[in-house]
């Protein structure tokens, strides 16, 4: 009789006091606390080469490139004097909006409101400035493609600084003139009364606006100086803002520990992120499907998409988003290959753009979750009120009025997923604020 | 109650603990390829044969692969199917689409013909992770097919 069969015609005791030694076993796994035997499952389980791969893509933080179109990105006393002029509020309407009013450095550059209040409320929420520096395009629908034209922006709009390119101009002329002309030669003769206005900007949809009138009067020589030097304001304003970089945050850390020996034995990688962290990023990265959007280091594909994001009031027009966001940054006469950009290359960007691509209605930029514990509430209207609520409405897809259709990539969240571990991993992404000389006007 | 609970716990946790359960994969995916094409992983080059059997389609892409979100463009070569000369001239349009969420890129690809009969296609991006299907339309002396390349990796979610 060989040794194998022998030890089959022992095999009923063995499997006997196998069954025992499984009942006791289980009974010793089952009266553990829950999160005990579930972190063993999940938060302790190895990565795989692949899942590490994916890991240093989300971890690698780059320098920003240099901006092509604005020539002094990385001039420092472009971003120094940009800096004052981003906290400066003599530069609104009323005296007392600046960037920095919608945008607050403690706030990692947001305001912490579903809608921003400018002069008036903004129908928008502001997304955070730290790690926007290479985004293809800017605004929640895309319809500004390089971070100088949208710092130019809200100067003119009533509800956000309610000023003007002229009005702009003067507070440069009078308290910036030194440092602005060192960067881009003179100013216009602001003090010429006669050629110009104390206040004026063209307002093509409301021509007898006072401000539109007096844009008129002046003489297209005199307007395309101002226009020149307003478009260099908001270079200033882009130098300064490609300093906000993204800190290094817990994940960072744990992904570095993990790269750099073996996981398991590494003490260090486990110090950095909670359990429920782990595992939170285990279903980010996996059954969550998350990282299909929230991709890169900066967790977003830079692109657009539909969520069906409940509108913030039940008074409230489904926008049309980014399909027309899209149309807009196509006639934008300040788009980044356009005669105010310093390298007019073509932009593939802006050649390539579908404007008609069914899926960019209702469809909304996806943000960075950079710091996204600290830059609440969320959505494009801010109509989100916390991190677990924005994953309530993934797990559930509800129901909402918005135009166009939900992404199809959208399923509701795989119900073996805690919301509670995806907001651990979520919170792990907070790094520090950017240098503290960066944070003031001072 | 309690006993039978905790025997099946016991078993679920022996069975998976045999299983080692494989982490959810989120690279590249191995090749797959719709009916009437192939890979030519040598060049890196795609062939297909057009739904009406009228031309032969070669495609590479440059980079080869192409880098989820970045732009790539696409040389194409047509031939007809009764000879196996390259045919030179006509109108090719090429896209590329993803099937499982109905819908294709959100660029708008350019196509130049050159004087050899290739066609370079600028201006596609893959701009989500998943598959991707190229689409190729050509007309030439009246006569007009259709094929279609499964794209035969998926662009790594790592970028």
């Amino acid at each position: 009789m060989s040794s194998r069969s022998r030890r089959v015609t022992r095999s009923p005791r063995r499997r006997w006091l196998l069954g025992l030694l499984v009942m006791i076993g289980s009974a010793l796994v089952y009266s553990l606390p829950s999160e005990t035997w579930i972190r063993r499952d999940d938060a302790e389980r190895p990565w795989t080469r692949a899942e590490l791969a994916t890991l240093a893509s989300l971890s690698a933080i780059r320098q920003p490139r240099p901006s092509r179109s604005n020539r002094v990105s990385e001039d420092e006393g472009a971003a120094d004097l940009g800096r004052r002029l981003f906290f400066d509020t003599r530069l609104s309407g009323d005296g007392k909006v600046s960037c920095a009013t919608c945008h607050q450095a403690e706030r990692y550059f947001t305001d912490g409101l579903s809608s921003s209040i400018g002069i008036q409320i903004v129908a928008r929420n502001a997304p955070t400035l730290i790690g926007i520096q290479d985004s293809p395009f800017y605004y929640w629908d895309g319809r500004k493609d390089s971070l100088w034209s949208q710092a130019m922006a809200p100067f003119e709009v009533e509800a956000e600084m309610g000023t003007t390119r002229v009005a702009v101009l003067r507070v440069v002329h009078e308290r910036y003139r030194e440092p602005f002309e060192a960067l881009f030669g003179k100013l216009p003769p602001l003090d010429d009364k006669t050629r110009f206005p104390t206040e004026a900007r063209p307002i093509p949809e409301d021509p007898v606006h006072p401000h539109a009138k007096a844009w008129k009067r002046m003489s297209p020589e005199d307007r395309e100086s101002i226009t020149r030097a307003f478009v260099n304001v908001g270079k200033c304003i882009a130098a300064y803002e490609r300093k906000l970089l993204p800190g290094e945050a817990p994940f960072d850390r744990y992904v570095q520990a993990l790269l750099s020996s073996d996981p398991a034995e590494n003490p260090k990688a486990e110090a950095e992120l909670s359990p429920a962290a782990i595992r939170g990023l285990r279903a980010f990265i996996g059954k969550a499907g998350c990282i299909h959007c929230h991709n890169g280091p900066l967790f977003t594909d830079e692109s657009f998409h539909n969520t069906g994001l409940p509108l913030p009031s039940p008074e409230a027009i489904p926008e049309r988003a980014r399909a027309q966001g899209a149309w807009q940054v196509l006639a934008d006469p300040f788009r980044s290959d356009g005669r105010y950009s310093d390298d007019p290359e073509p932009n593939p960007d802006l050649i390539f753009l579908n404007p008609g691509f069914e899926d960019l209605l209702g469809a909304y930029k996806t943000p960075t979750l950079r710091n996204i514990a600290k830059t609440g509430p969320y959505g494009h209207a801010g109509q989100i009120a916390s991190l677990s609520a924005m994953i309530e409405h993934y797990r559930k897809l509800p129901l909402a009025k918005f135009l166009g259709h939900r992404d199809l990539i959208l399923k509701p969240l795989d119900p073996s997923v805690r919301t509670s571990d995806l907001v651990a991993f979520l919170q792990s992404l907070t790094g520090p604020l950017p240098a503290e000389e960066l944070l003031s006007g001072q | 109650m309690r006993v039978a609970s905790v025997t099946a716990w016991s078993l679920l946790v022996l069975a998976s603990c045999g299983k080692g359960s494989e982490p959810t994969n989120t690279g590249a995916q191995a090749p797959r390829l719709a009916p009437g094409s192939a890979p030519e992983t040598a060049t890196g080059t795609l062939t297909a044969l057009g739904e009406k059997g009228l031309f032969r389609f070669r495609i590479r892409t440059d980079p080869a692969p192409p880098a989820l979100g970045d732009y790539f463009s696409v040389w194409t070569t047509v031939e007809r199917v009764s000879e196996t000369s390259r045919v030179r001239g006509g109108t090719l349009v090429l896209d590329a689409t993803m099937p499982e969420h109905r819908h294709g890129m959100t660029t708008l690809p350019k196509t130049r013909l050159y004087e050899d009969g290739r066609f370079h296609t600028v201006g596609c991006r893959f701009h989500m992770h998943g598959r991707w299907v190229i689409e190729l339309t050509f007309s030439h002396d009246g006569k007009r097919d259709h094929a279609t390349i499964e794209f035969p990796f998926h662009p790594p979610i790592s970028r």
